[in-house]
C-alpha cells in the first residue's frame, strides 16, 4: 500500500465514520488488505474519487474504490428464502428498441451483490443473428427459467426454483461442481474462481442469504437474482431502476403488471401489442423473461458502441 | 489346500517378485512418489488460492479433470466388463488376463474419482452429495454409480483371489514370506480348503458377480455419458452418448489391459504364461471393438454435419479446422480407429509389440477424444462470448493441472507396482492342470 | 505499527459510529488541516397529496446537484409550516427518506384559510455543513372525492365527484388507478364535468388478490389549484389468485424426484446390492466351512 492511499483512506473514515455502510466498507478493506491479490490491484490506486451520500445524508468524498452500495433489507429465514414470496410470480420483459448499452444496469448491479469489476451478473451483448439483420444491444440477466436446466442437474439442491418463479443459489449449500454452468444454455452463472475473494464486510444493513445473494464463497456458483431482499420491500431490482432508458420492465405476472419505473403497464398487453417473445424458446426452458422486439430503435446501434471505453470495444468488434 | 506341482513351479517363478523389492523397483517407485509430490504441492495452492491457478474459467468451466476423471473411469469399466465377459463366457486363454483385467478395473476406479473431487470447488461440502442428495442430478446418479460399481469391482477381483491367497498361505516354504505377510494371506484366504463345498460356494459367487457386472458397467459408464448428454449443449446432447461411452470406456480398458500385460511380460519375464496368441486374441478384441468405436463415431458426425444445426455447427467447425482442434481430432480418429484396424488386418502386423504399440497410441487417442468431447463444446455457448480476457475465450490447462494429471497417473502406476508385489499376476489358482 | 493503530482507530469508530455515540462534530473536530468539503447548495419543493377525510400529506423534496445529477438528500430535518397574510405556524418537522423526501401529514380542516379559501404552506430546511439551506411554498384549495362504484350487468365503473367544499370542479383531469407492488397501475382517464363528475369505465380482467379484492383509486394530478387530490376505495372486482405456496411437485426441477426415477432407482439398487449380499453371505459360508474345529 502507498503511503498516498493510507491518507485518503483515514481522511476516508474521518469524514464518513458515521455512516456505518461506508466505514465498514472500508474496514473491509482494511482487513482484506493483506491479502488483495490481482483482483485488488487494478482498482486500487487510479485515484478516482466521487461525491456520495452517507445513509444520514452526508457528502463525502471517496476513492471510487471505496464505493459500495448498500440497501437495507429485512431478515428472511432459510425456509422463506426457499419457498418465496407468497402469491408472486415475477416476470421480466426487456425492450431491445431501447437499450444503447448505456450498461447502467450492470454496474448497478455489480454495486448491489459487491461484484468486483470483471463479474457481470447482467450483461449486454451486441447481437447479429444472420449476416443481413441488424445488430441489437440484448441485454440478459438471469432468465428464472420455469423449466430451469440448472435446477435439474444440481446435485445437493443448492440451486432451485422458488415458488414465485425465482431460481436462487444457496452459496452455503453449493459444493461447486459447475454442472450448473455447463447446464445453462445462456451461459448466466458465474463461478467464484479466486480463493480470497472474501466475504465484504460491509453488511451491517444487507442479510446474508440466497435472497441477497451474499456474502460470495470462494468455490461456489453465483448468478443474476432479481434482488428479491429488495422486491421483498416493495422495491425494484437495481438493473431496472438504474437503467436510463427504462429498457427494464418488471412485476408480478399474477398482478399482470410490470414497471420500468417510469411508466407501468399491463404485462400481458405489452408482450401482445409489440411482439414478446422469449429467448430461444426452442429449448424448451420456459424463461420467465421477455424481449420485445428492436423495433422503432431509440438509438442507432452505433452510439452505444461509440461511447464505449476502448476495452470493452474489444468484445464487440467482430460483430459491428 | 492341496497344491500341484504345476502351481508350485508357478510360484516360485513369481516368489522373488512378491518377496523382494529390487533397487530398480525402489527407484521406480521414488519416482513415481517424486511426481506425486509435485501433484501434493500443485493442489495445495488450488486448495490456498482457489481454482483461479487452473485455467478452468467460466466458460470452460470443466477441462483436464474431468478428462481424467472419465478417462480412468472408463478404464476401469472396460477391465471389469472384460473380466465379466471372459470368466463367464469360459474363454478358454482368459487364465493369466482375468487378474490383469481385474486389477486394473480397481486401480483405474480409486484414481477417476481423485479426479472429480479435484474439480468440485469445494471439497469440504463433499458429504453433501450423500445428505443432501437429488436423484435428479446426472452427479447423483454418478456417485452413486461409481461407489455401487466400486464395490463390487472389489468384490469381484477378491472372489478370484481367495484360491490363490489360500494357495499362498500354503507355500510358505516356496515364497518365504515374513510373518505378517502370512497372516495377512491367511486372513485374505477365508479359510479355504478346497472342499467341494466350498468349491460350489466360490464358483456360484464368481458366476453371480460376472452376470451382475455386466450389465452394472453397461448402466455406470452410460450414466457417466449422461453428465454430458443430459445438458442442452452441442456436441453433448446426444442419444447416442450412451453406448458411445460404454464402447469407448470398454475399448480404452481393453487397450490398458494391453499395455499392462505386454509391461509385465517384460519386467517379469512371463513369456510363457502371456504368449503371443494372448497378444493375438486380446488383438481381435481390440479390432472389433475400434471397428464399433469407429461407427459411432462416424454415425455422430455425420449425423451432427450432415443436419447442420446452426450450434451442432459451431462445434464441429471447430474439431474440422486446423487452426482450432483440426489436427488433434484427426490424430485421435488415425490412433483410436485407422491404426488398431489396420495392425490387426495384416497377419504380419500382429505382432505382440506392434500390438502393444497401436493399443499405446489408442489409449491416447482415447485421452484426446475425451478432451475434444469436453473442451470445445464448453468454448462454444450458444450466447457469444464477447469477452476480452484470453482465458475466458480459450482453455488452456494450467501446470497445476497438468502436474495433477501426472500424479494421477504416477498413482495408477503406484497401486500397480504395488499391488503386484502383493499377489501374483496371473491366476495360479487356475493352473491345477498340465499347464498348456 | 501505524497501520495497525490506524486499522484499530477505525474499528473504535466503527463500533462507536454504528451505536450511534459518536456525534458527526465529534469527528469533524478531530480533522486537522484538511480541507473541509465545500458547502453545496441544496433546492427544495413542495407538493401536496388531499386525500379522503381532508388528510393531506405534505412531501417536501430536498435535492442537491451531485456529480451533475440532482440527487434526493435523505436523513435531512424538514420543518413545515402553515401560513397566512400575518402569521406563521409551525406544523412540525420531519426526515428526508432515502429518496430526499420528507412526509408530512396533517388534516386540511384545521388549516386557516385565506378569502379565497386558500391554504398555504411553507417547507423549510435550515441547513448544515455540507448542504445550505433552502425552502419552498405552496398554495392550494381544499378538495376531495366521492367515489362510488357502479356494477351493471358484467361491465364495471367507477362514478367520481370532485369538489372544493361545496363547489364542484369541473373540467379537471382525473385518472383511475389500481394499487400493485412497485407502482400503481393506470386503469382509465376522464375529465369532470359542471357538476365536478365523471364516469370511468373499469376494466373486468384484472387480477386481484386472493378474494379478487382490488385497491381502486381515483387522482386529480398535480393541479394548480389543488394540488394532487385521491381517494380510494376497494372492490372485489378482480380476479382472484391464490396466494398460497404451492407444494413443490415431483419434477426433474425440484427438489421431489418423479415417481419412476425413484423406483427404477429402488430397483437398481435392489438388484446390485442383493447381488452383494448373497455374495457376502456365500464368503461367510465359505469362511464358516473352512473354521478348524468344524472341519
Amino acid at each position: 500500500m502507498s503511503e498516498s492511499s493510507k491518507t485518503d483512506r483515514r481522511n476516508f473514515l474521518k469524514k464518513g465514520a458515521i455512516g456505518v455502510t461506508l466505514a465498514a466498507a472500508a474496514c473491509g478493506n482494511l482487513l482484506c488488505s493483506c491479502s488483495s491479490g490481482e483482483g485488488g490491484a487494478t482498482a486500487a490506486d487510479t485515484g478516482d474519487t466521487v461525491k456520495l451520500l452517507t445513509p444520514d445524508g452526508q457528502l463525502v468524498e471517496v476513492e471510487k474504490q471505496h464505493l459500495k452500495h448498500v440497501h437495507v433489507t429485512e431478515k428472511v429465514t432459510q425456509e422463506q428464502a426457499r419457498q418465496g414470496i407468497p402469491g408472486k410470480k415475477f416476470v421480466m420483459v426487456i425492450d431491445l428498441a431501447r437499450c444503447n448499452n448505456a450498461r447502467k444496469c450492470i454496474s448497478a448491479c455489480q454495486k448491489m451483490h459487491h461484484l468486483p469489476d470483471d463479474k457481470e451478473w447482467v450483461t449486454i451483448k451486441l447481437m447479429k443473428d444472420s449476416p443481413e439483420e441488424a445488430p441489437y444491444w440484448f441485454p440478459k440477466t438471469c432468465f428464472h427459467c420455469d423449466n430451469p436446466p440448472c435446477v435439474k442437474v444440481c446435485p445437493v439442491n443448492a440451486t432451485y426454483k422458488r415458488n414465485d418463479g425465482l431460481v436462487l443459489i444457496d452459496s452455503d449449500r453449493c459444493i461447486g461442481c459447475k454442472f450448473c454452468m455447463t447446464a445453462c444454455p445462456y451461459s448466466t452463472r458465474t463461478f467464484n474462481w479466486v480463493e480470497s475473494e472474501a466475504a465484504p464486510q460491509d453488511m451491517a444493513t444487507h442479510h446474508p442469504g440466497p435472497e441477497a445473494s451474499i456474502p460470495a464463497r470462494p468455490g461456489t456458483v453465483e448468478k443474476c437474482d432479481f434482488c428479491p431482499d429488495m422486491v421483498r420491500m416493495g422495491k425494484l431490482p437495481d438493473c431496472v431502476s438504474a437503467c436510463p432508458n427504462g429498457v427494464f420492465y418488471f412485476g408480478d405476472e399474477n398482478e399482470d403488471v410490470v414497471t420500468n419505473g417510469e411508466e407501468t403497464l399491463r404485462f400481458s398487453q405489452l408482450i401482445k401489442d409489440r411482439a414478446g417473445y422469449r429467448y430461444m424458446e426452442d429449448l424448451g426452458t420456459k424463461p420467465r423473461v421477455y424481449y420485445l422486439p428492436p423495433r422503432d430503435r431509440l438509438f442507432p446501434v452505433k452510439r452505444g458502441y461509440d461511447a464505449l471505453p476502448d476495452e470493452v470495444k474489444e468484445r464487440y468488434k467482430d460483430v459491428l | 489346500m492341496e497344491i500341484s506341482k504345476n502351481q508350485t513351479a508357478i510360484l516360485q517363478d513369481f516368489a522373488p517378485h512378491l518377496r523382494k523389492f529390487s533397487t530398480r523397483s525402489g527407484i521406480w517407485v521414488g519416482f513415481l512418489l517424486a511426481v506425486i509430490v509435485v501433484g501434493m504441492y500443485a493442489l495445495y495452492l488450488q486448495i490456498v488460492k482457489g481454482h483461479i491457478v487452473t485455467g478452468m474459467r467460466d466458460n470452460v468451466v470443466w477441462g483436464l479433470y474431468i478428462v481424467n476423471f472419465i478417462f480412468f473411469i472408463g478404464i476401469s469399466y472396460g477391465g471389469a466388463i472384460l473380466a465379466g465377459l471372459l470368466h463367464l463366457f469360459k474363454v478358454p486363454w482368459r487364465r493369466p488376463i482375468m487378474r490383469i483385467a481385474g486389477l486394473t478395473a480397481v486401480v483405474s476406479a480409486m484414481i477417476g474419482p481423485i479426479f472429480i473431487i479435484l474439480c468440485i470447488g469445494r471439497f469440504d461440502r463433499l458429504h453433501y452429495l450423500f445428505i443432501h442428495a437429488r436423484l435428479q442430478s446426472p452427479i447423483v446418479w454418478d456417485v452413486v454409480a461409481i461407489s455401487t460399481y466400486f464395490v463390487g469391482a472389489v468384490l469381484f477381483v477378491y472372489l478370484f483371489l481367495i484360491k490363490d491367497f489360500a494357495i499362498y498361505r500354503d507355500s510358505e516354504a516356496v515364497l518365504g514370506l515374513p510373518a505378517w505377510r502370512q497372516k495377512l494371506y491367511r486372513f485374505l484366504a477365508l479359510n479355504y480348503k478346497d472342499t467341494a463345498s466350498q468349491r460350489r460356494q466360490l464358483a456360484m459367487s464368481r458366476n453371480l458377480m460376472a452376470l451382475i457386472m455386466i450389465p452394472m458397467v453397461v448402466v455406470v459408464s452410460s450414466v457417466l455419458s449422461w453428465i454430458f448428454g443430459m445438458t442442452l449443449r452441442p456436441g453433448w446432447h446426444s442419444t447416442i452418448f450412451g453406448p458411445y461411452f460404454v464402447l469407448a470406456a470398454i475399448y480404452s480398458g481393453t487397450g490398458v489391459i494391453v499395455l499392462v500385460m505386454w509391461t509385465f511380460r517384460k519386467i517379469y519375464h512371463l513369456q510363457d504364461y502371456l504368449t503371443d496368441k494372448h497378444f493375438k486374441y486380446m488383438g481381435f478384441i481390440l479390432l472389433a471393438l475400434g471397428s464399433g468405436y469407429g461407427y459411432f463415431t462416424f454415425s455422430e458426425y455425420l449425423t451432427g454435419w450432415f443436419g447442420s444445426e446452426r450450434w451442432d455447427s459451431e462445434v464441429l467447425d471447430k474439431l474440422f479446422d486446423p487452426s482450432e482442434y483440426g489436427w488433434w481430432f484427426l490424430v485421435s480418429n488415425i490412433f483410436t480407429i485407422v491404426i488398431p484396424i489396420l495392425v490387426m488386418a495384416f497377419k504380419k502386423l500382429r505382432t505382440p509389440n506392434l500390438i502393444t504399440l497401436a493399443a499405446m497410441l489408442m489409449v491416447f487417442g482415447m485421452w484426446v477424444k475425451r478432451y475434444l468431447i469436453v473442451v470445445p463444446t464448453l468454448e462454444t455457448p450458444l450466447l457469444p462470448v464477447q469477452d476480452t480476457r484470453p482465458e475466458y475465450i480459450h482453455y488452456s490447462a494450467t501446470w497445476v493441472e497438468w502436474a495433477l494429471t501426472f500424479a494421477g497417473f504416477a498413482t495408477f502406476l503406484l497401486f500397480f507396482t504395488l499391488v503386484a508385489k502383493l499377489v501374483t499376476i496371473v491366476t495360479v489358482s487356475d493352473y491345477n492342470e498340465e499347464h498348456q | 505499527m501505524a497501520l495497525s493503530k490506524i486499522i484499530k482507530l477505525s474499528w473504535l469508530l466503527l463500533l462507536l459510529g454504528a451505536l450511534g455515540l459518536l456525534p458527526n462534530t465529534l469527528i469533524a473536530q478531530d480533522e486537522e488541516g484538511e480541507e473541509e468539503v465545500e458547502q453545496v447548495r441544496s433546492r427544495a419543493s413542495l407538493s401536496c397529496v388531499q386525500k379522503n377525510d381532508g388528510v393531506l400529506d405534505l412531501k417536501a423534496l430536498i435535492r442537491a446537484k451531485i456529480d451533475d445529477r440532482y440527487t434526493g438528500l435523505p436523513g435531512l430535518e424538514v420543518e413545515f409550516f402553515t401560513t397566512t397574510d400575518t402569521s406563521e405556524t409551525s406544523l412540525g418537522k420531519a426526515t428526508t427518506d432515502e429518496k430526499g423526501i420528507a412526509t408530512f401529514t396533517t388534516n386540511a380542516k384545521e388549516m386557516p384559510r385565506d378569502t379565497g379559501n386558500r391554504m398555504a404552506f411553507y417547507a423549510s430546511f435550515e441547513g448544515n455543513e455540507e448542504y445550505s439551506g433552502s425552502d419552498a411554498d405552496i398554495t392550494l384549495k381544499p378538495a376531495s372525492f366521492a367515489l362510488e362504484a357502479l356494477e351493471e350487468d358484467s361491465s364495471y365503473s367507477i362514478q367520481l365527484t370532485l369538489m372544493s367544499g361545496d363547489e364542484p370542479v369541473a373540467e379537471e383531469d382525473v385518472s383511475l388507478f389500481v394499487k400493485r407492488l412497485f407502482f400503481p397501475l393506470k386503469v382509465g382517464e376522464g375529465s369532470t364535468d359542471e357538476d365536478g363528475m365523471a364516469t370511468i369505465d373499469f376494466p373486468t380482467d384484472l387480477p386481484g388478490d386472493a378474494e379478487g379484492n382490488l385497491n381502486i383509486f381515483a387522482r386529480l394530478e398535480d393541479s394548480d389549484d389543488y394540488g394532487t387530490v385521491e381517494a380510494s376505495v376497494t372492490k372485489a372486482w378482480g380476479i382472484p389468485v391464490s396466494d398460497r405456496l404451492e407444494d413443490q411437485p415431483r419434477a426433474l426441477w425440484s427438489p421431489n424426484p418423479p415417481l419412476w426415477m425413484l423406483l427404477t432407482f429402488l430397483v437398481l439398487m435392489v438388484t446390485v446390492w442383493g447381488h452383494y449380499i448373497v455374495i457376502v453371505y456365500k464368503l461367510f459360508q465359505v469362511k464358516k466351512e473352512g473354521q478348524p474345529s468344524g472341519g
